[in-house]
């Protein structure tokens, strides 16, 4: 095993705290470009400060990131320890290969709950953030029957995020059977951002039952209807 | 006393704060507050059982009033004022007193005590005095302790300080204020000071003819009583027996009870909640201005006051009329304990609606971002060993037992809510969650709750000690482990459903480790004492819960046997325990040699199978190539001797599974990383035909 690679597995297996993995789904197809491209990077960027800062996240929140633009989707980076991730910016282009790009993050996502499982690291359901804004131009069928099912049974919890007007919510709604698609505020992806990494820290905390009650009310403050 | 026109003001202004409107008429006792009838084993018609009963004997502050009127029924409390001598604060025993008769008797009727500021001077004069003999050293520690308590007792609004600092005459004052007031009032006088007791005494009998209200003296007797003083038709003065008993600690148990109850939670109607620079109200009417926000949650906001107090508001969606009684519930019930912020009054608007409440300020971190992440335990205390974490875990355990001894249950045991200032000083916060009588604490961390009250919904649900139990022990767990949740297992998922599958991985004697997560844990439990792993697999594997006091002790004699040097000093050791020979020999073990190191060492087989390794050696990672796709990889030396392991495998190509499709019956089947080596030895690709199939071939002789 290579120095790198052990540091890795050290720092895995050295943080006992129960993870939440996070996978960023971005679209930065061509009509993202300008300002919806710049907020996004600000917002992504926002999202790894907040958690970095919170001592509790910090160490439970892993965080991966996978765009679709052009004719494929990217793995930007992998799960990680926080500290040691550069928070990437995200250039437009192409078109919006959606179903890819959702099925590498579920590929992405099991693969590391069962790197948690075998190491004997707890791990909470984990989040994938999807936001496009527009329609998608490859199947995205299999990626949603992955999806659906995987939600049905608990194992996945999914947020589906239109961004402007173009955005097409009921391919969003695909992916989704028990949440439906919410549609960003504008570009306010700081505020989005803000109440993700927020809700990441309230994982952790006290509840009054076995379901995570995420903050209703923060959601408005970046959505609407 | 201070000046005539001060102390009129005084009189004046108590004068104009009514009686708080909501303020809860205490009339009902604290019995009806918990919803039950106090009799063993009874239920009331909320399904609430209590399971003892205790005899309290509680100060009720108007069973003080009812002995010095002689029974007098009809004199109302509210017509009473009392004034606080300096001598009575320096008694030995004051404290005690005001915790069982004057705090109960200002929460009950609102009015505070007045303490002259010729008593402050008296004190500081005491302070600073320079005797040394024995009787001026007492007198300065009382005068300290006396300093202390008028503090304490200020800050919570149960004595109000009155006057200002210019010189004051100082009997004179004191007998015009009576004369003025005794018309209009019953004065209760504290003071120890005899002479003083004979002029008063004798200045009230010589106009009592004119008016209905009475003056009266007290002092403080030993153990804190209340004693009454009278006057002989000499005018020599003496003083009775204690009034009401003060052997009972007004802060005993709670009551315990059980069951589910289903309380109201209908929303209070309160106008706006205070924020940053405004104030709040006790009930009593002291000022709290809001001066630093501390944090905020899903409940509400933690504010810093003026009065040094810290101040929790809630949002309006919290406050209901249970909260309110369950708040009130304990704030007529302190707990002074160093490192709990418990409630101390309730807080108020303007409008004098419930709001919130003080409790003393917090110091320290979360335990969450201390102990339970080594990079920050290692920041913020970089100098521990093992002793500093037990001496810990011991501070903790400890508030959780005088809580436990209260028949307080914390229900929501949790590393957020405990912080850390430094092993033997720590803060438990969000109290107001608490479980008390028949008020239930509402939430839950999955780790910490008991399996058997996993999925229920713990705002109806009463906990018992057991359940507590299960927490105390994991989080006791969790410190010695350090972060690290006892159910965490190789082949686990989320931690409320390890602790439901209930799989503990540890080794203990005849069982072997199934599953032990990887990374120092291992390493960490090889060193704990046998009767610390004892009473985790109790807990953990048999469910058979040890008590708080029990861990108590364990935590005792681990930190002696730390100190004594027995045990192993690293938090993270980086090897197992070498267990002696004699040890070995002792629990029926035998004594091997290992064949690369040469170092002797136990095993609890006396047969092993070559190669025979110690455990460092066993574990010793080895680079191998793979056979299969030529990467390099690690495994422990213990595997290359491993018949079952012929050619090493690295875990991609060991784990690598192909669905391949039969060409005799086109069923599809598993074709494992571990049979392709075989198949690429013979020099073949893949099989073609599924495993059945082969069989079928090889009996049929094609």
């Amino acid at each position: 095993m290579g120095d790198e690679m052990k540091l890795r597995k050290e720092e895995l297996v050295e943080n006992p705290t129960a993870r939440v993995p996070v996978c960023l789904c971005l679209d930065v197809s061509g009509s993202m470009t300008g300002a919806p491209i710049e907020e996004l990077n600000q917002g992504v960027r926002l999202f790894f400060e907040s958690l970095s800062n919170d001592e509790v996240a910090k160490y439970s929140a892993e965080v991966a990131v996978v765009t679709f633009g052009g004719f494929a989707a990217q793995k930007h980076f992998d799960f990680g320890s926080l500290a040691s991730q550069t928070v990437p910016q995200f250039q437009a282009g192409g078109g919006t290969p959606l179903g890819a790009a959702v099925g590498l993050a579920v590929d992405m996502l099991e693969a590391r709950k069962k790197e948690y499982s075998s190491t004997g690291i707890d791990y909470y359901q984990p989040w994938l953030v999807l936001m496009t804004d527009g329609q998608p131009t490859d199947d995205i069928s299999g990626a949603a029957s992955r999806t659906v099912s995987l939600i049905e049974n608990r194992k996945l919890t999914i947020f589906p995020i239109g961004i402007g007007p173009q955005a097409d919510m009921s391919v969003l709604a695909q992916f989704s059977p028990k949440r439906s698609p919410l549609r960003l505020k504008g570009l306010n992806f700081r505020e989005f951002f803000e109440w993700l990494s927020k809700s990441v820290s309230r994982v952790s905390q006290s509840i009054p039952g076995t379901n995570v009650p995420l903050d209703e009310k923060g959601i408005k403050g970046w959505s609407e209807l | 006393m201070g000046s005539v026109k001060d102390i009129l003001r005084w009189l004046l202004m108590m004068e104009d704060h009514a009686p708080p409107s909501t303020y809860p008429n205490n009339k009902i006792s604290r019995r009806k507050e918990a919803l039950y009838i106090g009799k063993r084993g009874s239920q009331n018609g909320a399904g609430i059982v209590t399971l003892q009963r205790e005899e309290l004997e509680v100060a009720d502050p108007d069973a003080i009033l009812n002995k010095l009127h002689d029974g007098m029924a009809t004199v109302d409390p509210q017509s009473v004022r009392v004034l606080v001598d300096t001598s009575s604060l320096m008694q030995p025993d004051a404290e005690r007193a005001f915790e069982t008769y004057w705090v109960p008797w200002v929460k009950k009727h609102g009015i505070r005590l007045a303490v002259p500021h010729k008593v402050i001077q008296e004190i500081e004069r005491h302070r600073k005095a320079r005797g040394t003999s024995r009787e001026g050293i007492e007198r300065r520690q009382a005068a300290d302790a006396a300093h202390e308590l008028l503090t304490r007792m200020e800050s919570r609004g149960i004595v109000e300080v009155y006057g200002g600092s210019e010189e004051s005459f100082a009997d004179n004052v004191l007998q015009m204020v009576i004369v003025r007031f005794r018309i209009k009032y019953h004065l209760w006088l504290l003071t120890q000071d005899r002479a003083l007791v004979a002029d008063v005494l004798k200045l009230s009998n010589a106009q009592s003819v004119q008016t209905s209200k009475t003056i009266r003296c007290l002092r403080i007797g030993t153990g804190g009583c209340l004693q009454r003083w009278n006057q002989r038709p000499d005018g020599s003065v003496w003083y009775s027996p204690a009034l009401a008993e003060a052997a009972f600690h007004p802060s005993g148990p709670f009551q315990l009870c059980s069951g589910h109850p289903d309380l109201e939670r209908k929303l209070l109607r309160v106008t706006t909640v205070p924020g940053d620079s405004e104030w709040v109200l006790s009930p009593a009417g002291k000022k709290h201005r809001l001066t630093k926000a501390l944090g905020a949650g899903g409940e509400g906001r933690v504010f810093l006051t003026d009065t040094g107090l810290a101040c929790k508001l809630y949002s309006q969606e919290r406050l209901t009329e249970t909260l309110r009684r369950k708040l009130q519930l304990m704030v007529s019930h302190p707990i002074e304990s160093e490192g709990l912020s418990w409630p101390i009054d309730l807080a108020l608007n303007q409008s004098r609606e419930f709001v919130g409440y003080l409790m003393p300020v917090a110091r320290g971190r979360q335990l969450q971002r201390t102990v339970f992440v080594k990079p920050l335990l290692f920041q913020h205390f970089p100098h521990w060993t093992r002793r500093e974490l037990v001496t810990l875990a011991l501070t903790i355990t400890q508030t959780v037992q005088r809580l436990h001894e209260h028949n307080v249950l914390l229900g929501d045991i949790n590393p957020l809510n405990i912080l850390v200032d430094n092993e033997r000083s720590v803060f438990f916060v969000d109290t107001d969650s608490y479980q008390v009588e028949a008020f239930p604490c509402p939430v839950g961390t999955p780790i910490f709750v008991a399996p058997e009250l996993a999925g229920q919904d713990l705002s109806k649900v009463l906990r018992t000690f057991n359940h507590e139990h299960f927490a105390v022990a994991t989080l006791v767990f969790m410190m010695l482990v350090p972060g690290k949740p006892p159910y965490s297992h190789t082949g686990g998922a989320d931690p409320a459903g390890n602790v439901r599958e209930g799989h503990f991985p540890y080794p203990l004697g005849e069982k072997k480790s199934q599953g032990v997560p990887d990374g120092p844990w291992r390493f960490i439990w090889s060193h704990l004492p046998r009767y610390v792993k004892n009473d985790f697999h109790k807990v953990f594997t048999d469910g058979e819960r040890p008590t708080t006091a029990d861990w108590v002790k364990l935590l005792q004699r681990y930190l002696n046997d730390l100190e004594s040097g027995f045990v192993s000093k690293d938090i993270f050791p980086k090897e197992f325990r070498r267990v002696s020979r004699e040890e070995t020999e002792r629990f029926g073990g035998t004594w091997h040699t290992c064949e690369a190191c040469g170092e002797g060492f136990g095993d609890r087989q006396k047969e092993l199978a070559p190669p025979i390794l110690c455990p460092r050696c066993r574990n010793r990672p080895v680079t191998r190539t793979c056979d299969l796709c030529g990467e390099a990889f690690e495994m422990r030396a213990s595997r290359e001797g491993n018949p079952e392991i012929q050619w090493p495998l690295c875990p991609k190509c060991r784990a690598r599974r192909t669905t391949l499709i039969c060409i005799d019956c086109g069923a599809q089947f598993n074709f494992p990383g571990t049979e392709e080596l075989f198949y690429k030895k013979k020099g073949l690709i893949r099989p073609r035909r599924c495993p059945q199939c082969r069989k079928q071939r090889k009996t049929s002789g094609v």
